[in-house]
């Protein structure tokens, strides 16, 4: 095995426990090993690092509007990136539901909705036909993409219960304002515990229960997220100051 | 113009609100913006070290418990402040800085080396953009932590151990595009070099 496919291993988990003791050693001793190994481990970073990525367009937008004032609604609908439209698409779509649950709380709605609830990334963007991928999927997040979420959702369901379809199926449904499908969905993925998605539904699963009116199920879901390592540990402690 | 208070700029930074973002480039820039055209640069790069500077704030925030014991005015124009020095090092016309009479705080050295990772991941970040669309998707997925299998079933690849050789080959063009990159080796050059500019 050579070093670099040994490096990319580590990093992956894939070598035995003597092998992962061996590598470690050798990175403590070995320099040229040692930057080797951090500058893969950056890359890596770098590629999953969306956050980064969107806050540069952002900045880098800004400065094109600031020197075109004339065309700054034009390049605003255009530019602003998909993440940011679907947001406010999302903001009309649940605006109602959050407004009933959350409407005694001096803090804006507005605010809240937008901060909460985004219509999750596809996670491809498919742009190229040259690929022998899978059709039914490549066709779902084309339409999910549009926004076109009646489209999306006839593929995704025709993927029976393969985890990436049902979980974007339920972002649909939530779009549609579909959520006892919703649920059905989101709960499927959690139940099924060994995919990437887990995290994402149970935020959504909290989500679709404001939406829903059903706030001592939100007030559980919610204090779940809280107390765990969760991505949205932070903004479901957020949720339940509002709702307590 | 709505008005913000220091909490609301760095929330509105972190969660890339872009009235915030608006809101700190009609106010700020225009400092930044004198103070490198009266330092030996253009009006491109008082917009770049802009950029940088904001970029910089972004992942400090990112990754640390950012607060500030000044305004965010001063505080920004002293992470741009200081990174244009280290430009002027680096194009050896530190010796024409001229002191500014602005306001500025001393900065701790996690700035610097947030800039120098931001430059090597903008690095990465064009290289990767050159992969094909395929090896860009790979290397999306797999880092995503989708498993092989379903890497395989999106993509239509043969097999589960054809898409973990596709991984490795797409992997490994990226690293030699990147080593074959004179910048790269230029970053790596002045991460080890870095010099302290505060006060």
């Amino acid at each position: 095995m050579d070093n670099y496919f040994r490096i990319e291993e580590f990093i992956d988990g894939n070598l035995s426990e003597e092998e992962t003791l061996k590598f470690k050693n050798e990175l403590e001793t070995n320099p040229i090993l040692f930057s080797e190994f951090k500058m893969r481990m950056e890359v890596n970073n770098a590629i999953r690092d969306k956050n980064f990525t969107e806050f540069k367009d952002l900045l880098r937008t800004q400065f094109k509007q600031q020197s075109s004032p004339t065309s700054i609604n034009f390049q605003k609908d255009i530019l602003k990136t998909w993440h940011l439209a679907a947001a406010s698409f999302a903001l009309i779509v649940v605006v109602g539901g959050l407004w009933y649950i959350l409407s005694n709380k001096p803090y804006s709605t507005e605010r809240l909705v937008t901060k909460y609830y985004k219509p999750a990334k596809s996670i491809l963007q498919y742009r190229s036909l040259e690929l022998n991928s899978d059709d039914a999927l490549k066709e779902a997040f084309n339409f999910y993409q549009q926004n076109d979420y009646v489209n999306a959702l006839k593929y995704f369901n025709s993927l029976d219960n393969q985890i990436t379809a049902k979980f974007y199926s339920g972002i649909c449904y939530i779009e549609l304002e579909q959520f006892d499908d919703a649920l059905e969905s989101f709960e499927f993925v959690i139940n099924d515990k060994d995919n990437l998605f887990v995290e994402q539904a149970e935020w959504y699963l909290g989500l679709i229960y404001l939406m829903n009116n059903q706030k001592s199920q939100a007030l559980v879901q919610f204090g779940k997220i809280a107390e765990s390592s969760s991505y949205y540990a932070a903004q479901a402690k957020e949720i339940l100051k509002y709702l307590n | 113009m709505q008005e913000y208070t220091v909490e609301e700029i760095l929330s509105g930074i972190r969660d890339k609100d872009t009235n915030v973002l608006d809101f700190i480039y009609k106010n700020y820039y225009h400092q930044i913006k004198v103070f490198i055209t009266q330092n030996q640069g253009s009006r491109e790069d008082a917009k770049d070290i802009y950029q940088d500077a904001m970029l910089v704030i972004f992942q400090k925030l990112q990754h640390d418990n950012l607060k500030l014991t000044c305004s965010f005015n001063t505080y920004l124009y002293s992470v741009s402040r200081l990174l244009w020095l280290k430009q002027l090092e680096k194009r050896k016309l530190w010796k024409q800085y001229t002191e500014d009479a602005e306001n500025f705080v001393t900065l701790d050295e996690s700035i610097l080396v947030l800039y120098d990772l931001n430059e090597r991941y903008k690095l990465y970040q064009t290289h990767f953009k050159r992969l094909s669309f395929s090896c860009q998707k790979v290397l999306e997925l797999f880092l995503a932590r989708i498993p092989l299998k379903e890497i395989a079933r999106i993509l239509g690849f043969k097999s589960e151990q054809y898409a973990k050789k596709r991984k490795h080959q797409c992997k490994e063009k990226l690293v030699i595009s990147i080593k074959n990159d004179p910048e790269f080796h230029e970053l790596s050059r002045h991460t080890q070099t870095n010099k302290q500019y505060n006060g």
